[in-house]
Parts: C-alpha cells; structure tokens; sequence
C-alpha cells in the first residue's frame, strides 16, 4: 500500500493513458467473421456484446437490424458478417425468437454465398444450423410480420425447420412439421 | 489407556469410562504403624504446624460451638488414658493417622484431632458427562471455579473434599493453603475395571493374581504421587467395591449357594486391601488408609481378611439414621468409620416435584448423628465425620450419556429408608439431583451459577460444631440441631433459584412486537382494475414477533418474524412489506386460472447479533441498520450508512445485510465490514479500516474489495425483490483511501486521496466532443471518441477546512476523482444543515464554500457549490447506416453504471448556490440531528432552506427496473435544466406532551426517463401530538407517486392527500412501534401522468381513495 499509490501515481503522470481515438464509422464490408471457437449468435450466448470485432456492441437501434439486413440480402452481400453481429447483438439484448431466426438466416446467407473464406464457411453452416435449432428449442411460438401493422404474421418454428433440413441438417428435440388442411406448416413436438 | 469409574453414587450400577493414564508407582520399606501420643496432644501441634508450614485451617477461620473452646492445657488434663500403646514421639512427624482410646477413634491431622466435615465435590457442567475433564482447563478457569466453590465450602465449613486420584496434586495443597480444605484422595481400586497389560478388563476378578497386580500397581502408584503433597488427608481405596463382585470361576461355581458364592468373591477382595493397605502402610505412614465399602456388607469379612485398614469408609445410604451402624463397626470390627457418601436427594418422586426441605431435612439429621457418634460423645466413638454426597446436582447421572441438558426426574432405584417419597414397588432415589446446590447451565467458558438448596444452610450451621471439643457433649449437640431446621431456609433458596431463573430466561426471551389489525376500504380494485368502479373492504392480520437470544453476557442475538394472516389486494399503494403474500392468480398447464395464496406467510423480517469480545466486537446485521465511518477517517464515505426506515420493508429487500467487525485493545482502530449487500445496492465486498493517531495528524486508511458482481443476482431479474431502481448494484470495484486531519482550537484540516477502480484499467468507454469541423459522427454534430481508462483516472485528492470561531463557521472544500476514482457518499454534516455538496462520485472536480453566521438563535448560512465532471455525459445519437459508403454509425447511448466504467450522474456540471436560514433557541438538540422531531425542546425552531443549481448540461442515463426485476438503462438523459428547491421545517412544541411539526418542500425536478417534465412539485406534510393522540397530514401536489419507478418513469398526480388519526398508548420514540388505533386516509387524484391510470381511462376526473381502520398492539 504504501509503496503503490506513489508508484501509480508516477505512472498516471507518465503519460500511461490510452490515446483516444474518433470514430468515423465502421466499413461494414470489412468486418471480420467471428472465431469459431465461439457460440456467438445462439441464444443464450451473449459473448457478442464483448467482441471488440463487432461494430454494434454498443447497441444497435430499432430499424438498425433491419437496415442492414436489406444490405445483405441485397447487393451489399460484403456487409452479410455484419448484419450477423447487429442481430446476434440485437438477440443478446432481447432474446426473441425473431432476432434468433435471422441470425440464423443471415449465417444461411454467408454460407450459401460463401462470404467469408473457405476455411470459415463450415463454420458458417454449423452455426446457421444451431441457430435454427435454437429457435425451435428456445422460442417455438415466435412469429414475425412484414409490416408494421403485422397483418401477414408468419411463425418462425417451421421456416427454422425447413432451414436445418436445407442446409443437411438434423432436427434435434423431437421437432417435426405438419400440415394443416390450409397448408399451414405447423411445429410439433414429439413426446419424449 | 482408559478408566473408568462410576459416580459416587448410592447406587453404582454403570460404568462410565475416562481417558486418564494410571500412574506409576515404587515399593518403599515397610515403616511402623501410626499411633497417637498424649505428650504430642498436649505440645506438638503447633510445632508440627510451624515444621511442615502447615496453616492450620481452623486456625484462621475459628468455628462457633456452642461451648466454649477448651484451652490447649485444659484439653490436656482432660485427655482420656491411652488404651492400648505408650506415647511415641516418632508419631509426632504423622500428618495424620488414628488415635484410639476408650472415649473411641480421633483422627488427627497436623496434629490436631480433625473432625471431618466432608463433601464430595465436583465440577460437571450441564451437558457433560463423565468424559469431561475439569482439571485439564485453563489453570485461570480452574482457580475461578474453585474460588467460587472452595469459598463456598469454607463459608459452610467444610473441612475436607473427596477426590478422584486424577486431581494434580499442585491444586490439593492449592486448595488447602488458600481455603484451609483437605483432599481425601481416593485411587479406586479396580472398581470399575482396570488395565492389564494395556487391555481394558472391566469386570474384576480379584482372584485373579494378575489383576491383584495390578491392582496394587496403581494404587501405590497414586500413593506415591501424593504421598508428600501438602494438604492429603488420608487415602480412600475403592467405591463400594462390594457391589462389583460378579465374576465366575471354577472355584466359585463349585460353592454351594449364592451367599457362599459372593462370601468367596468378597475373600478375594479384602485380602487384596489387606494387603494393598500394607504396602501403603510401608510406602507412607503419614496418611491412614481407609476402604470404600458400600454399607456394611461383608463387615465379618473385613475383619477378618482387612484389618490392616485405618479407617472403615462407608456409602451409607439408610434414611435419617445409619442405626446401628457405628456400634457395629466397633464392635465387630474395631476400626473407626467415616461415610464416604451419604445424604438424600432433592426430588419428591412420588409427587414429581423437587422438594430441597426434605433433603435438608435429611442431613440435618445424619449429621446430628455424625455427631453423636463421634469420638467422647457418650456413642460409639466410631465417628470420624463424613463426606456429604454431593456438591452440585448430577445432570448426567441418569443414561449417562444421553438427554445430558435434561434434569431427569427418573428414580433409579428404591429406598424404605426415604419414607417421604418412597411407595412400594417404585423407585424413590434420584440420581440427578443429590446436590446441595441447584445449577445453572454453562455459560461460553463452561462456568455456571449455583443456587444453594436448604441443605447448604442446615450445614453451614451443622458444622458451627466443633466435634473436636472435648466439652461437647451429646446434649450441647442435640440442643445446637434443635435451633435451626431445613424449612427455615427454604425461601433463601427459591430466591437464588428465582433469580437464576430470570438470568435463564434473559438468554432467549420475547424482545417485542407488533400485531397490525387493519382494514381497508378503497375504490382501486385488484390489480387488473376490477372492482374499481365500487368501494371493496379488504382486511390484514400481519404479526411481528421478536425474540432474542442471550447465551451470555457477551453475545446476543435477536430475530425478528413477520407472520402473515389475509394480506388485502384493494390498496392504492398495492406494494408493501405484507404484499410478498398477496394472492396471486396465474395459469396452469391446463390453462386453468388458478389462485396462488399462502405465499410466503412467514419471513425472517430481520436479525442482528452482537458480540462482545476482549480483542473485538462483533456485530452481525440483517435488515437492520448501521452507522457509516465518516467520522472515523472514511473520507470518501466508503463504508455507507445503511438505516433506510421503511424502503427495504416496500421492496421486501433483504438490506443491509453483513457483518462488521470492530477490532479493540491492541487492535484498536481497525475495523472490518464484509457482507453480501453492507448497503443497499452493495456488492458482495469487504472493508478493512485501519486508524492511528500519528503526532497531530489522525490517519486512516480504508480498502474495499468486491468479491462478486451483480449482487445477488439482480441482473437477470432474479433479484427483484432486492433492488429499486435508485439501489443499482455498480460494478465490481476495488478502493483504497487515505486520510489525514489535523485539528486545532476551532479549525480542522482533512486531506485525502483515493485509489479506486483499477479493476477498471483498460475498459473502453466513448466520449463526445461538438464537431469543430464539418464532418460529425454519423451527421450528428460531435465528433465521437473511443478511449481506455488508465492509471490516472483511479486517482483523485480532496481536502477539506473546517473553522468554527465564535458566531462565525467556514467550509472550504475541493475535491479531484478521476474517473474511476468514485467515492461512496458524504454523511457528515459541518456546522449546519446544508443540502447542497459535491458528489462522491468519480470523474468530477468541485470547489464547495460555506459560511454560518450565528446571531442570537438565528443562523445565515449561504454555501455555494461548483462542480465539473472530467469527462461530460453521452448524448444519445442514434446509429445510422450509409448506404452509399456502406458505413456504420453505431448509436452511441448515454452511459450508465452498469454497462460502462463511469457515468455522469450527480458529479454533473452543476453551478449551485443555497441560502440556509435557522431560528433555534435550544441549539443542545442540535436542529439537524436525525430524531430532532422528536428531541427538539425549543418552543419553536425553524429552518428555511433555498438552493439552486444551475445545470448546463445532461447527465448520463439512469438505471431502472422493469416489474421481473431485470434491470436496463434508458439510453439517454432528459434535456439538461436548471432546478431550485425551497425547503423549510417548523417545530412547534408546547409542553413536553405536545407538539406540532410543519415540513414544506417545494422544487424543481426531473424523472429518469429520457422525455422527463420538468416539473414543479411541491408538498405540505404536518404532525401534532397532542399528548397521546396524533394527527398528521400531508399535501402533494404534481408530486411522484411513493415508489422509485414513479420517479423512473415519470409518474405523478395532481393531488395527493393522506391522513391520520392515532391515540396511542404513549408517546413514540423514533422508530419504535407503539400499541394504538386510529384511522388513516389516502385520496389522490389522476390524470394521464399517473400510474393506474389506464383503468380509470374515461372516467370523469378519476380519483383514488383508501380509508383504513388499525388496531396496533405493540411490545
């Protein structure tokens, strides 16, 4: 103690701070994918709001999410990686079932378009794949809209199970699809 | 190696084992038989006394007797003619043996004819048993014991005590030399087992040669260890070794019938004491030897096979009188007899009670023939006096193992000779409570109380007679035991036992508490708003009880219990302490509704233990509050208070809760405090305070290290009932601070630094400058940083002058935190009471003056404030997308305590500037003093207080709780905004039964939300107690509503209106609950502003109302 605050305050008056640096917006075509030794983007992780690599870890507002969710799934395929962190971010602020669903989607996207490198694309799918799942495991129920008012609401469970099958999955939990007399896929769940 | 022996008790049936190591032993020669001597009776004993350094005891504690001493020549002349031997003067050097003449057996000691008036004594705490070791305590526990109980005796005068050969021979003449006791030291002859070559053989077999060996082995070994020990009376073999005669052998089995069974094995046992005796004889001839029999079995037989013994010892358990006992000992056996154990117990078997006059009654009699009996008393002359079984009751007698706190009332076998209890076919004889003297149980060191029963005093007067007298005749006896009787002193012994009762029931006891009887009658509804449109009557049962607990007089404990009967759901205010048991409705599996009731009906309200230590105090606390450090060198106000009234029991939060640790002698100064939640808000985390006077500075420094974070879960939610939104746990953090004053004549000086938030180096956070070019973050107009705390942000100075002179007080203060440096909060007040100071937060600098002028009772008090932080608030931008560039431009939120390192929140840029203005006549009840209200003893005393604070700019976000408990930042801050305040207290007191109270606000404010008003509110709350009644109310207008996330959320009503009417029993204390009954009143009015106002949408100036009847009895 009595040796510490004089030596700390030597250190303070060296200069020991870290340089300040301004931000003049992140590139979101450069963004790096994740490691892949992480669960980043499967509910319940919430490592991503950590990740120095993801330009939304200090939040991501409202139509942010969807914004750039446009981007890639239109012609700005680079900005796909990031769309994955601004709705894995979005998940881990509010674990819903729509947020988990599009991670899901947009790690579809990178594989199916082979965004990132080869050696991360496996990665890509694996994770898209557990995605998916967490969907069904985690939010069975959720739904999604496509406007505002939400008059054409769809639920997530079946897309999130047909997506595992699309990419060779297999559906773990139990889990299958049937159809109603109006086509309406809907999730069940075997007993166990 | 184990021993085992069983109690001295009238009956020995079990054996109970001990681990105590016989000792050694060496075979001396032969010396020749002790002998008396009429030369040494007339002129030896005082020069034996002054030879050996013998004090002798009644020597310095002279006895009353009913006769006159005899002088030493007198008793001379009057000596009887030797019988059988010539005077030798070698007997002279003798400490004690037998001398025999026609008037019967004298025993002399020190050279004096010794009468004893005996105890078995022991020491045996409640809850022990056999195993338990006294004379392995402490020597300063040991010395506190027999001091208590050794005073005791001699008061009672009790010459001699009865012991186990395991007593240390240092504590024999210990005991004789300080209180003038003998110690009869008894090895007990293989009664209970013995070790043959390191086996246990618990059923003797005295014919077996090798158990004779070794047998005779220990005791001689005991003889030699005390054989020269100052204050040894005389050796005691056995414990009526005749009653453990039970083994079998081919010789035994051969006899006839059992009479000539047990005669055999009984030949085997005296001829082993003969023998024994005379190796004893040999090895010290100072002490005569006496055998432990069990009545007067086998008499026949130890005369024959034992007559080497000195001394016939007996445990005579006959009633009132032994009979023919003492004739038949000299009769048939010639020897001298002393009762090792007799007297009566103290419990009335066949009424079930105890019954101590009884008992006295008993050895008011026996001794009275201990007496007559004794040697030139016209009797046998056989009587040498005894040992009264026993000292203190046997708590573990009965099982001897088992229920060792109970006092067992079971008889464990049957006595005619006690006619008073005994019926036929039952057991009368009470092993547990043959004591003298009651006892209490233990307290933390083992020592306990005794209550003398009847039986002390009957002895204490039995024993006024000197036996020794030759003048004392049979009727100077008869006529002494005639003047007193046990009944006499039985209300002396209920008093002790009264008072030992009470001491009992001080250690656990009903400390207090509170029965609240109350309805309601309100239009609020349920929850979901039904039954709003009607006034609905709903009733509570809440009850507080209190206990404490007091083992000794060092520690206590208490809890407090708070046991729910129908917890009402139609208040206005539905969140309370009793609420955590409101019915619930929820839906099942099934879909059902279903009713959840019963929920938690009994809760530990709150608890708190204090322990007084020689090198520290101990206080553990649990819903009850604590005082901060401030004054004792936490400059930062680390350590903060915790008394927080009612909050905790709204938000059933379980704070504080710790334990504090305050060091003393040598450790004084220090302090220590470690907890869960110490605060409220706290995380898990330990403070060290150490203080030390250094020349005229008086330093401290103090550390605070948290051990985990969030607190008790609040961050998921889990934690809801712990937390408000003004209570966030902040992150982890590590502090350290250093302070020094200087005080002198008036004036102090305080400096201090801190180190706080290291934990923090390296954490990133973002700041905010306005944009000096064109080009902005994201469009917004500043220009966004991102940057890292370092080594000179967890650093900050403040200091602080004091000067008090005549009428005049100054305040200058000045502090530096960086930006990680934070402080806890400033409890001490200097000189008045101003509202408006510096923030103890970190990342700020502030400059504080202030002055009191005192003129006759009224004080003028401005101060004014300026404070800055280092490093601004966030401004909320949000994040931005360029399509074009492809570009981000994440939102920047504002900050907030939980998910960045710092945050702006009071330490905000703030110009302040108060005017404080007191009226008080009677300044020695300080106006400022927390229970003021209740103290104040001037007419009248007053205070107005105005402040403004000129803010311009935002703060950082505020943390709140959503209704799970899971907490989240706003985001953003509302637009920054000048605030003034008014705030003014008036105290009216008309006599010492009546008095009003006036307290008025009025001020500027702002909820947490980022669109917050700026509101003006204000309030009118008054109070008057007219002696046992009270009446208060209070007005708000555009005020909050009573809960935390009325302020969060911004949640107000236009009107609020509360009332109450009490007569109460007496005058409360602060915070004390009083028995009373009155009524209560709550109206409010709503508008869209207002929390509930959704059910209400629609209706014509809606409004709420709850009128509430209580009856409340308190302890």
């Amino acid at each position: 103690m009595n040796t510490t605050l004089p030596s700390l305050l030597i250190l303070g008056t060296l200069g020991c701070q870290t340089e300040s640096t301004y931000l003049t917006g992140v590139d979101l075509g450069t963004v790096p994918y994740p490691d892949t030794s992480s669960a980043m983007g499967i509910h319940p992780d919430a490592s991503v709001l950590d990740s120095l690599d993801n330009p939304f870890r200090y939040g991501i507002s409202g139509n942010t999410k969807w914004d750039i969710l446009d981007l890639c799934l239109g012609t700005s395929l680079e900005s796909c990686v990031a769309a994955f962190y601004g709705w894995a971010t979005q998940l881990a602020i509010e674990p819903i079932g729509e947020n988990q669903f599009y991670t899901a989607e947009v790690l579809r996207r990178i594989f199916e378009r082979e965004l990132v490198s080869l050696a991360d694309l496996p990665d890509a799918r694996d994770r898209a794949i557990e995605a998916y799942q967490a969907v069904l495991d985690h939010f069975p129920e959720s739904s999604s809209c496509v406007t505002e008012t939400c008059e054409n609401r769809y639920f997530l469970g079946p897309l999130a199970y047909y997506g595992i099958l699309d990419l060779g999955g297999t559906v773990e939990g139990g889990w299958f699809v049937v159809q109603d007399t109006d086509g309406v896929s809907h999730l069940m769940r075997s007993e166990p | 190696m184990k021993w085992c022996l069983v109690s001295m008790s009238p009956k020995a049936t079990q054996t109970a084992c001990f681990g105590s190591a016989p000792v050694g032993f060496r075979r001396l020669a032969l010396p020749g038989l002790a002998w008396t001597s009429a030369l040494w009776l007339a002129a030896g004993p005082l020069a034996l006394a002054q030879e050996l350094e013998i004090e002798s005891p009644s020597a310095s504690e002279e006895k009353a007797a009913p006769a006159a001493p005899a002088a030493a020549e007198e008793t001379a002349s009057k000596a009887p003619a030797i019988r059988e031997t010539e005077p030798n003067p070698a007997e002279d050097s003798r400490t004690a043996y037998i001398r025999e003449d026609n008037d019967g057996y004298q025993l002399i000691f020190n050279g004096e004819p010794y009468f004893i008036e005996g105890m078995n004594w022991g020491y045996m705490p409640i809850g022990e048993n056999y195993s338990y070791d006294f004379w392995g305590k402490s020597d300063a526990f040991i010395e506190r014991v027999l001091h208590r109980d050794m005073g005791l005796l001699r008061r009672m005068n009790v010459n001699s005590i009865r012991q186990y050969a395991v007593i240390p021979p240092h504590w024999v003449t210990w005991i004789f030399e300080n209180y003038g006791i003998s110690t009869m030291i008894n090895p007990l002859f293989g009664r209970y087992g013995i070790d043959i070559d390191g086996s246990w053989v618990p059923n003797v077999d005295y014919s077996d040669p090798a158990i004779r060996e070794a047998i005779r082995a220990d005791t001689m070994e005991a003889i030699e260890t005390y054989k020269d020990v100052k204050g040894v009376l005389l050796w005691l073999l056995g414990n009526e070794n005749n009653y453990g005669l039970h083994w079998t052998s081919f010789e035994i089995e051969a006899l006839p019938d059992a009479s000539a069974k047990d005669d055999a094995r009984a030949r085997h046992l005296y001829s082993l004491v003969g023998e024994v005796t005379e190796a004893i004889h040999a090895a010290d001839p100072n002490h005569p030897v006496a055998f432990c029999n069990g009545d007067l079995q086998y008499l026949h037989l130890i005369a024959e096979h034992a007559s080497q013994i000195d001394i016939l010892a007996s445990n005579v358990y006959r009633g009132r009188s032994a009979r023919d006992l003492y004739q038949r000992v000299r009769d048939e056996l010639g020897k001298p007899i002393l009762l090792s154990e007799f007297g009566a117990d103290a419990y009335d078997a066949a009424r079930g009670r105890e019954d101590a006059v009884v008992q006295g009654s008993y050895l008011h009699d026996q001794w009275r023939e201990l007496y007559e009996q004794a040697y030139g008393k016209g009797g046998a002359g056989t009587s040498l006096g005894g040992y009264t079984f026993q000292w203190a009751d046997g708590w573990w007698k009965y099982l001897q193992e088992e229920n060792l706190d109970v006092h067992d009332n079971n008889a464990s076998w049957p006595n005619g000779g006690y006619v008073e209890d005994y019926v036929e076919g039952q057991n009368n004889m009470n092993e547990e409570w043959f004591g003298i003297c009651a006892k209490t149980p233990p307290d933390s060191t083992g020592f306990y109380e005794l209550q003398c029963r009847p039986a002390y005093y009957v002895l204490q007067k039995a024993h006024e007679l000197d036996a020794t007298d030759p003048n004392l005749t049979v009727d100077d006896i008869q006529a002494h035991f005639s003047t007193f009787a046990s009944d006499e002193f039985d209300s002396l012994y209920a008093a002790s036992r009264s008072v030992a009762d009470l001491e009992e029931m001080k250690k656990a006891f009903l400390a207090g508490g509170w029965l609240d009887l109350s309805t309601f009658t309100s239009t609020h509804g349920n929850a979901d708003g039904e039954g709003k449109d009607a006034y609905q009557l709903d009733h509570m049962e809440s009850f507080y009880g209190q206990f404490a607990f007091q083992p000794s007089e060092d520690l206590r404990a208490e809890v407090e219990i708070n046991v729910l009967g129908n917890v009402p759901t139609n208040r206005i205010d539905p969140v309370f302490y009793e609420s955590r048991g409101a019915k619930i409705n929820t839906v099942n599996e099934d879909g059902e509704t279903v009713s959840l009731a019963n929920l938690e009906r009994v809760r530990l309200y709150g608890s708190s233990v204090e322990w007084t230590g020689e090198r520290a105090n101990i206080f553990g606390y649990f819903r009850r509050g604590h005082y901060h450090w401030g004054d004792e060198g936490d400059f930062f106000g680390l350590y903060k208070e915790a008394h927080y009234g009612e909050s905790p029991d709204t938000y059933n939060a379980d704070v504080p809760i710790g334990v504090e640790v305050e060091g003393k002698g040598p450790y004084s100064g220090l302090k220590l405090a470690f907890g869960p939640q110490v605060y409220w808000g706290a995380n898990p985390t330990v403070f060290v305070k150490g203080q030390r006077q250094l020349g005229s500075w008086a330093l401290a420094a103090v550390h605070q290290e948290d051990l985990a974070s969030p607190s008790l879960g609040v961050a998921d939610g889990s934690g809801a009932a712990n937390t408000t939104g003004n209570s966030v746990p902040e992150q982890m953090t590590r502090k350290t601070t250093l302070h020094g004053r200087w005080q002198r004549s008036g004036l102090s000086v305080d400096l201090g630094g801190i180190f706080a938030g290291s934990n923090k180096i390296g954490q990133s956070y973002l700041g905010m400058r306005e944009a000096q070019g064109s080009a902005s973050y994201g469009g917004s107009g500043f220009d966004v940083f991102e940057s890292a705390i370092g080594w000179k942000d967890t650093l900050g100075a403040k200091g602080r002058l004091s000067l008090q002179q005549g009428p005049w007080a100054l305040l200058a203060e000045g502090a530096y935190q960086g930006l990680v440096a934070d402080g806890g909060e400033d409890n001490q007040l200097f000189h008045t009471g101003w509202s408006l100071a510096g923030s103890a937060r970190g990342n700020h600098t502030h400059g504080r003056l202030g002055f009191a002028i005192n003129a006759g009772n009224v004080q003028i008090a401005p101060n004014v404030l300026y404070q800055k932080p280092l490093e601004g608030a966030l401004s909320r931008i949000p994040g931005s997308l360029n399509p074009t560039t492809g570009k981000y431009f994440a939102e920047v939120f504002a900050r907030d305590v939980i998910s960045d390192p710092f945050a702006v929140l009071d330490n905000r840029e703030t110009w302040g500037a108060e005017l404080l203005i007191a009226v008080d006549p009677t300044p020695g009840t300080w106006m400022w003093q927390w229970d003021n209200p209740y103290r104040e003893d001037a007419p009248y005393s007053f205070f107005l207080d105005l402040v403004y604070r000129h803010q311009p700019t935002q703060r950082d976000s505020m943390v709140a709780m959503l209704e799970n408990g899971a907490l989240f930042s706003f985001g953003e801050a509302p637009e920054a905004a000048d605030h003034w305040d008014v705030r003014a207290r008036l105290i009216r007191v008309w006599s010492s039964e009546s008095r009003g109270m006036l307290f008025a606000t009025v001020g500027q404010t702002q909820a947490h939300v980022p669109d917050a008003r700026l509101l003006i509110r204000s309030s009118i709350e008054g109070t008057a107690q007219l002696k046992n009644w009270m009446a208060s109310a209070a007005v708000h207008l555009a005020d909050f509503g009573p809960y935390d996330y009325h302020r969060d959320f911004d949640l107000t009503y236009p009107l609020q209106l509360k009332g109450s009417v009490y007569r109460m029993l007496k005058r409360p204390k602060p915070n004390e609950r009083v028995s009373r009954w009155g009524l209560t009143a709550s109206f409010r009015t709503l508008d869209e502003n207002s929390d509930y106002f959704e059910l209400y949408d629609g209706d014509n100036a809606p409004y709420q109302l709850e009128i509430g009847t209580h009856l409340q009895v308190g302890l």
